[in-house]
């Protein structure tokens, strides 16, 4: 964080698209934290300053929304602005995801150029 | 004779044969497991080697350098004539297919193809008398890549005597398609399962589809359960209420499942209007499945016009058990119009039925 990178944590169980979020977003210069599960995702919100999370919504151990809620109820990153990244295409996971604090909805699957600008859109360039 | 066969050496002779098809039997139970685990080893270390070098290729050529076709295949020196080479490449680019979109996702379905993996497919498809499974990988592989099939080879699919080819050709169309092809879809659907309704239905509802499309003109008591059912699955999905043609479904009583799915559309579909048209329904209607899935559909109205008749039914003691079940479960739905009723029931009732109610209300909980 020293170098004013802005710093990213990609929670995501599918291995191939977590490579290629890290590829697309590293090459952008972004400080990148990964996490595959809930577990392993609400130990490194709760110990690392985060500028921003992209969360999958099926995931192990803790579901996408318990996740950003525990996020915006806890005392450090509660502020953080959330994209979710899901192949659930109905309107009531899209609502769902907003009503417990997401900012963005990206559904599968993920266009890298999308991705990028809406990263961008939320922190800036590096 | 077979006395005489079992006093001399025919007790040893048996257990002999047995001892020896016992041996054969377990020898191919261990054969058997150990070619399962061979395979998987196989698919599994080939996967280890071909994914890291295929992943670097596409994050070089598809996300970097921006080539969206003419890719050039020979630097990734894999041996594509390989069964098991062309297993593992084929999983690999469908699981990036189905993770990258847009405009990098069509430069993938081109890398798939440039790798002959649309020949294979097209190949396939022409075979389909032969070998269905093979049929039904290419037609999802030609779906995934959104290649167009020739329109004489498709007609063949879609008229197949196999059912799988029949569905897995319907559901390439709506994956290519797209709305444009539900004409052609439903003027033709037969003879298909009702987990094949399903399949269709689960490829129709994850297209962006919004639903403009009328489903309920489809509708005819000729036509099979399963087929009506994913024309009322699809109404009900995309909120689309046409009363009559459901009512004429129900009056023309050909099966009694169809016409269980049809009430249960009209109760999903809050078909307000039909509310007098069920209670009559229920009144005549004999079959107790039938009569359970009326109260259903009122409860979901939740109109608060049929309070008395769900009120009767649960006042019954001559009724069967999950008739009265259902009929306070759509009391309840049909609240604030029923909150007097139910808290006169809730003082009314007798020991046996406060337990009814109570299980109604918390169904987890075991009462004694």
């Amino acid at each position: 964080m020293g170098d004013g990178k802005k710093r990213i944590l990609i929670i995501e169980d599918n291995e191939i698209l977590l490579n290629t979020m890290q590829f697309v977003l590293a090459r952008e210069g972004y400080d990148l934290l990964l996490a595959k599960s809930g577990k392993e995702a609400l130990s490194l919100v709760s110990d690392e300053t985060i500028d921003l999370v992209i969360t999958d919504l099926a995931l192990p151990f803790a579901n996408g929304y318990e996740i950003i809620d525990r996020i915006r109820k806890g005392n450090r990153n509660n502020q953080v602005p959330v994209i979710i990244i899901s192949g659930y295409r109905d309107d009531n996971s899209i609502v769902e995801g907003f009503e417990v604090g997401a900012n963005d909805y990206i559904k599968k699957p993920i266009s890298p150029s999308e991705l990028v600008s809406r990263v961008r859109l939320r922190i800036g360039h590096v | 004779m077979i006395r005489s066969f079992f006093e001399g050496d025919g007790w040893p002779m048996i257990v002999w044969i047995a001892l020896v098809l016992s041996f054969m039997f377990w020898t191919a139970c261990l054969i058997g497991i150990c070619i399962f685990y061979y395979r998987d080893y196989r698919y599994r270390s080939h996967y280890t080697r071909i994914y890291p070098v295929l992943r670097d290729f596409i994050y070089e050529h598809v996300l970097i350098a921006n080539t969206f076709n003419h890719f050039p295949i020979e630097k990734l020196s894999l041996d594509l004539d390989k069964r098991i080479v062309r297993k593992v490449v084929r999983q690999i680019l469908h699981e990036f297919i189905f993770t990258i979109g847009g405009e990098k996702g069509r430069s993938m379905r081109n890398l798939f193809n440039e790798m002959g993996f649309d020949k294979e497919a097209q190949y396939e498809i022409r075979h389909s008398a032969k070998h269905v499974l093979a049929t039904v990988r290419s037609l999802s592989d030609l779906a995934l890549m959104q290649v167009n099939i020739q329109d004489d080879i498709l007609k063949q699919l879609l008229g197949s005597p196999r059912v799988e080819i029949r569905v897995a050709a319907y559901k390439y169309l709506v994956q290519v398609e797209g709305e444009q092809a539900f004409d052609r879809i439903f003027a033709g659907i037969y003879g298909i399962s009702e987990l094949d309704a399903l399949d269709i239905y689960q490829s129709i509802v994850l297209t962006d589809y919004v639903g403009a499309y009328r489903f309920s003109q489809w509708l005819d008591d000729s036509k099979t359960c399963a087929v009506n059912s994913l024309y009322m699955d699809l109404m009900v999905y995309y909120q689309q209420l046409d009363e009559e043609e459901l009512w004429k479904l129900i009056m023309a009583r050909k099966e009694l499942r169809t016409v269980q799915k049809a009430i249960n559309a009209l109760g999903k579909l809050l078909a307000r209007a039909s509310e007098d048209q069920l209670q009559c329904l229920f009144h005549k209607e004999q079959d107790l499945n039938l009569k359970i899935e009326i109260i259903k559909a009122i409860g979901r109205l939740g109109q608060g016009k049929s309070i008395d008749l769900l009120e009767t039914i649960f006042k019954d003691k001559n009724s069967v058990l999950v008739l009265r079940k259902h009929a306070y479960r759509s009391l309840i739905a049909q609240k604030p119009y029923s909150t007097s009723c139910l808290r006169k029931l809730d003082n009314e009732v007798e020991s046996d039925d406060d337990k009814l109610i109570r299980y109604i209300n918390h169904p987890m909980v075991h009462y004694f």
